[in-house]
């Protein structure tokens, strides 16, 4: 997973969304190891859906690029949905930019 | 700087040469692609793209290039195919979708992957089809048609297939696609978050799922 440029190029780009309050995790069956993915599933977790639009217009370059599956949740949606725990999402970064 | 063709043709390739149902793959050119299948089905060659919007201008000359194309795939998952995109790629005899459904069409095991219809798509159509209250739908974008029903006003429908559909999804929708009546879940596991249908409410939009749709096109 590590040494996919796609993997690689996501990366970069959630970097370079700081310094926002954004959380972002990896779900689904590329970061289950699995061969048989179709896309790479992303979560951004925000505060509002203005920010969720800023959001979807700063990773328009990498989602152009790769086949991003790209989910972008306020943190009401994600507490409404339990969808971090139900999914079993793994971090990639947090808020503050922090690992 | 956007990612050289060849580079995205090659990964492309390679995804699909990962999937259990092809043989092997071979790059053809900065856009293309062959598929060779195993169970003497027959190759075919395909188109890659990665386009936010697939319209003909984008895609007439890559297939006029590329002529023994079958199966056009645009990677961006959230690309957009347009109504002259799509005529585009059906005029050159060929299937479209993104890589899944590029995975979807080996997975079928179709002689001729050309005919390949997204499942999403041939379910919506054939029950507009048989839909006693519609005379007849244009698809405007591969998630959106409008449905005409005699004496009554046609309905604008956007396809959504997320398992939650949230707030955001509605915004992006309606940025992408301009005012539309109606979202039609076709996921039948999805559910709309509140804020969706807050957000959808503030736009006079419905958020419905199948059986609810077919109700709501007998209604005015």
């Amino acid at each position: 997973m590590s040494d996919n440029p796609a993997y690689q190029d996501i990366l970069v780009a959630i970097h370079a969304d700081n310094p926002s309050h954004t959380a972002w995790y990896g779900f689904g069956s590329f970061f289950r190891e699995s061969n048989s993915f179709s896309d790479i599933d992303v979560l951004a977790v925000c505060a509002d859906v203005e920010r969720a639009s800023a959001i979807r217009q700063e990773m328009a370059t990498v989602c152009n690029d790769w086949p991003v599956h790209l989910l972008i949740m306020t943190e009401s949606e994600v507490e409404e949905t339990n969808f971090i725990q139900s999914q079993q999402c793994i971090l990639l970064l947090k808020p503050n930019g922090k690992r | 700087m956007p990612r050289p063709p060849q580079d995205t043709t090659a990964w492309v390739a390679d995804r699909i040469a990962e999937t259990t149902d092809a043989s092997s793959t071979k790059v053809t050119s900065p856009f293309t692609f062959r598929v060779n299948r195993e169970d003497r089905l027959p190759s075919f060659e395909v188109l890659v793209l990665s386009a936010s919007r697939v319209t003909y201008e984008i895609l007439d000359p890559l297939l006029e290039d590329a002529r023994s194309v079958s199966f056009v795939v645009n990677v961006p998952k959230n690309g957009i195919w347009t109504e002259s995109g799509i005529a585009t790629a059906r005029n050159h005899d060929c299937a479209f979708g993104g890589i899944g459904e590029l995975m979807s069409a080996i997975h079928q095991k179709l002689e001729d992957v050309s005919l390949f219809i997204k499942k999403e798509n041939a379910f919506v159509e054939r029950g507009l089809d048989q839909h006693s209250n519609v005379s007849h739908f244009d698809q405007e974008y591969d998630r959106v048609y409008t449905v005409h029903r005699p004496g009554m006003k046609s309905l604008r429908v956007v396809l959504l297939n997320e398992y939650e559909l949230t707030a955001e999804h509605v915004r992006t929708a309606r940025t992408n696609y301009g005012p539309f009546d109606i979202v039609l879940m076709t996921n039948p596991n999805g559910t709309p978050t509140k804020d969706a249908l807050e957000t959808a409410k503030t736009m006079q939009v419905a958020i419905l799922a199948w059986r609810q749709f077919l109700g709501r096109l007998g209604s005015r």
